[in-house]
């Protein structure tokens, strides 16, 4: 089974090198692309008190494995590659926001709105979905990530098959994102 | 194989093997950053004042006592690494464990070694053994073994 985890709980998470078991940075936040539902990387702060932010990205290629604990990579030098490329710093730039989208089924029905993404654990860590908050905050739901989405940073619309893999708990949802993967699914 | 262990040794006092004096006791143990083999014994004072005796100069580590080469054996930790297990920033035992992976594993409460050649041979948690050829590297953040 997969394990999945809500991106916004890495920030804050040391950042490790395998080679030499020091903690080099921690996760300052997730930079994301919505309108590719893909996790670009993380932007990163030096560790330690008074610390100040390390300028570039840390690319989600470049990472060895994300845990619950930490985010692993193979040495220090990972952080010598940051990526702060005009084009990158534009493409974050110009993102719609996916957060705060009112979600709509293919059938009309409003579930919510856009209150966080989900990432997997593990070596190749990637968005998978999207925690929606109901209208009155009374409860949450999980929906799978699909290219069939679409996102207008009003909105964001549901293909017709979402709705069989949304779980009320995040636990089921990764076992069911799992499950939908091992039969072939389109989840990225 | 003569099997020790870190939590065993701790107090074991280093005597020099030319002049029978007391070199000092083993306080803590330098472990090399991929977490394969003792470094160097730290025997006296702490800190950047720290005394190590390196590991080369060790002509027996023993049940009841360490003996080595000679009272010269005895050197102020000069290397960064000395340094910091001496201040205790590297230190296996109470060490957090993370896996590969990313995902903390327990903490190290003792390390066992070959007395003859000072190569660690495990690592015990208080989540269980832990065998040596999964230590990647031992930082000052965590022991990192595979996943």
């Amino acid at each position: 089974m997969r394990n999945v985890m809500r991106a916004s709980d890495l920030n804050g998470l040391p950042v490790v090198s395998i080679a030499s078991g020091e903690d080099i940075a921690e996760v300052r936040d997730v930079v994301y692309d919505a309108e590719r539902h893909a996790l670009i990387g993380f932007t990163l702060n030096k560790r330690g008190m008074l610390a100040g932010r390390l300028d570039g990205v840390l690319s989600a290629a470049s990472v060895a494995a994300i845990g619950a604990d930490a985010v692993m990579v193979d040495r220090e030098s990972a952080l010598d590659g940051l990526d702060d490329s005009p084009d990158l710093l534009e493409r974050i730039e110009d993102a719609i926001p996916v957060i705060g989208n009112r979600v709509v089924s293919a059938e009309g029905n409003v579930l919510g709105e856009v209150v966080g993404v989900i990432v997997t654990t593990g070596s190749s860590a990637k968005a998978v979905g999207y925690e929606v908050d109901s209208a009155d905050r009374s409860d949450s739901v999980f929906v799978p990530i699909s290219e069939q989405m679409v996102l207008s940073g009003d909105n964001l619309l549901l293909p017709e098959r979402a709705a069989e893999l949304i779980r009320n708990d995040l636990t089921g949802f990764g076992a069911a994102i799992s499950a939908s993967d091992e039969m072939g699914g389109d989840q990225r | 194989m003569t099997k020790d262990s870190f939590e065993a040794a701790l107090g074991r006092p280093v005597v020099a093997a030319d002049t029978a004096e007391d070199l000092g006791i083993v306080k803590s143990f330098v472990v090399d950053q991929t977490g394969s083999r003792i470094v160097a014994i730290h025997v006296a004072g702490r800190g950047s004042n720290a005394e190590i005796v390196p590991w080369a100069s060790v002509r027996a580590f023993g049940a009841d006592a360490v003996v080595a080469e000679g009272a010269d054996a005895r050197e102020p930790a000069s290397s960064e690494r000395d340094v910091m297990a001496a201040k205790g920033q590297v230190d296996a035992i109470g060490s957090r464990v993370l896996t590969t992976a990313g995902f903390s594993s327990g903490e190290v409460q003792n390390i066992f070694f070959d007395a003859g050649t000072g190569a660690l041979t495990g690592v015990l948690t208080d989540e269980g053994e832990i065998d040596i050829g999964r230590v990647k590297s031992l930082g000052s953040y965590a022991l990192v073994v595979d996943a």
